[in-house]
């Protein structure tokens, strides 16, 4: 048993005039876990501590927090992994503060609607349909998004544009259009070409996924597979395009209208893998 | 003892800002860094370049990567998105065999193979890992308060670039408290600068950058250090931007600028106002 000491982010809306930091010390092992942390202070120090929790095993994404600035599920995340002396324990920024380290999730979830989370498939299919490996594997990743909330709370773009419809409805999205069965890519696609583009490859996505979840490969195939299905490029395309034909055409980006640049040498190299496989 | 990388400047260096081309080479010269041009290196793709074909990407990452292992030292580079685009491929091509095996079917057509040797270093690895921080300076800088700033594509996704870790990462700090600078803990050093996005969303990537600059500001920096260039150009942009609103601003320097500084260098010829 170690005495750990932590600051817990206070707050409720109804009776306190500001958000505050509390100071807990207490007596648990090291080796247990966040939310161990949690439940014990609550139970032994302070019953109005707020928090979500529920199959306390990764599975149900209920328990995201932020710990000392890293994103984590406070059910798998243990007090030992983190080398600091103290433990501040902050909850998601994206939502609204319902209480303590709860917020409310509900522009995530709509943000996530609006990509039409569920399968539409082909109705011509005759069931059952048969998925071979290489396509399932496409998918392998993205169908294991528990919704926990962790890559929206750490997406820099998600917080500075409303436009941008964020990781987490990225990745459902990715499920869907890569899924054999889906009738509605090329829909799909066209509805999430602009959205897209707005990702800054921050990479805190893919960083503190508890699923282990490339996110931002996820998001870089839908745009790969926007570029092939959608027929009029949009502004964020064309920029996007500037650069695939500057690598075909000089094997470097180099400033418009000028000679003055270094050639590549054996840039032929360069464009006959472009015509290898069929781009140019 | 001399290290030998080979140098991959990034279009960004090589083609538009020369100057800190040639800083490099000053830098490196009395660091006892020796820096082989490579000149069949190309474009790493930006980062962007997997966005409109991504096995397209792959090709020309390792097409890099395979000259490099062809000669057979590791690859040193001022770009943090040139290392992270590069690394990323490489770990991909090294942990997935049939990825590999597929991408050396092209790169044979073309004389070359992809081995993995060769790893891809950017100056903060060479120095903080490489070196061990086994480097002298000339000019200890007292008189400044510095902050770091990592720049995302130098240590996200953790995964496949290993080495630094935003949970247990003070690297950056211990390098420039070599220089005798006064190091500040800059709470905002693993945030982004936004420079991604500037030509998609130009409030968006200015936003980004704004709430670095006002951080730094309130812990009274001088300068902060990054070891990308693409993070000191999105400074750089937001430099001009506030002298057109009359603005002082916080200036960012590439962590070359600071070294050259720390060696001896002339202000003028760091490219420090």
């Amino acid at each position: 048993m170690t005495l750990i000491k932590c600051k817990i982010f206070r707050y409720n809306p109804q009776t306190d005039k500001s958000e505050r930091f509390q100071e807990y010390v207490i007596d648990i092992k090291e080796q247990s876990t966040i939310l161990d942390l949690l439940i014990k202070i609550k139970s032994e120090l302070d019953g109005t501590l707020s928090f979500r929790y529920n199959c306390k095993k990764g599975m149900c994404g209920s328990c995201a927090v932020m710990v000392n600035n890293i994103l984590v599920l406070s059910c798998k995340s243990k007090i030992v992994d983190f080398k600091d002396r103290e433990l501040v324990i902050k909850p998601l920024s994206f939502g609204k503060v319902i209480r303590d380290l709860v917020i409310d999730e509900k522009e995530m979830f709509d943000s996530i609607s609006l990509i039409r989370p569920y399968l539409c498939p082909d109705e011509s299919l005759k069931v059952p349909v048969k998925i071979s490996k290489e396509d399932i594997e496409k998918i392998n990743d993205s169908k294991n998004c528990i919704s926990c909330g962790i890559c929206t709370a750490g997406c820099a773009s998600y917080k500075l544009n409303d436009k941008f419809v964020g990781p987490q409805s990225l990745v459902k999205a990715h499920r869907f259009v890569m899924d054999p069965r889906d009738d509605l890519k090329e829909e799909r696609l066209i509805g999430y070409s602009k959205t897209l583009f707005f990702c800054a490859k921050t990479y805190h996505c893919t960083e503190f996924c508890p699923k282990g979840i490339d996110v931002s490969k996820n998001i870089s195939t839908l745009k790969e597979s926007a570029f092939r299905y959608i027929k009029k490029p949009s502004k964020f395309q064309k920029l996007s395009k500037k650069t695939f034909d500057s690598i075909y055409k000089k094997g470097q980006i180099t400033k418009e209208g000028s000679f003055n640049f270094e050639k590549v040498k054996n840039q032929k190299e360069i464009k006959k893998l472009y015509k290898d496989m069929m781009l140019k | 003892m001399i290290k030998d990388y080979l140098y991959f400047p990034g279009c960004t260096v090589k083609n538009f800002d020369r100057n800190m081309d040639k800083l490099i080479k000053k830098v490196c010269l009395l660091l006892d860094i020796n820096l082989i041009k490579v000149p069949e290196f190309s474009c790493c793709g930006k980062n962007t370049l997997c966005d409109s074909n991504d096995f397209l990407s792959y090709l020309v990452s390792a097409r890099n990567l395979a000259y490099a292992d062809k000669i057979g030292f590791d690859i040193i580079t001022p770009c943090s998105v040139c290392y992270n685009t590069l690394r990323k491929a490489r770990a991909d091509l090294i942990s997935d065999s049939l990825l590999r095996k597929r991408i050396n079917c092209h790169l044979e057509k073309i004389g070359l193979e992809f081995i993995g040797k060769s790893d891809v270093k950017t100056f903060l690895h060479a120095l903080a890992i490489d070196m061990e921080l086994k480097f002298e300076t000339h000019s200890p800088l007292k008189h400044f308060t510095v902050g770091c700033f990592y720049g995302c594509q130098t240590i996200r996704p953790n995964n496949k670039l290993g080495n630094f870790n935003e949970r247990d990462c003070n690297v950056f700090e211990m390098l420039l408290e070599k220089t005798g600078a006064n190091v500040v803990n800059y709470q905002n050093k693993f945030s982004c600068c936004g420079y991604h996005v500037l030509d998609f969303d130009k409030k968006m990537s200015e936003n980004m950058i704004d709430s670095c600059i006002i951080l730094a500001k309130e812990n009274k920096i001088d300068f902060l250090i990054t070891p990308c260039i693409y993070c000191k150009l999105a400074f750089d942009n937001a430099k001009n931007n506030a002298k057109k609103d009359q603005k002082d601003i916080v200036p960012m320097i590439h962590l070359i600028q600071f070294l050259g500084l720390s060696l001896g260098i002339k202000k003028e010829d760091c490219g420090i106002e």
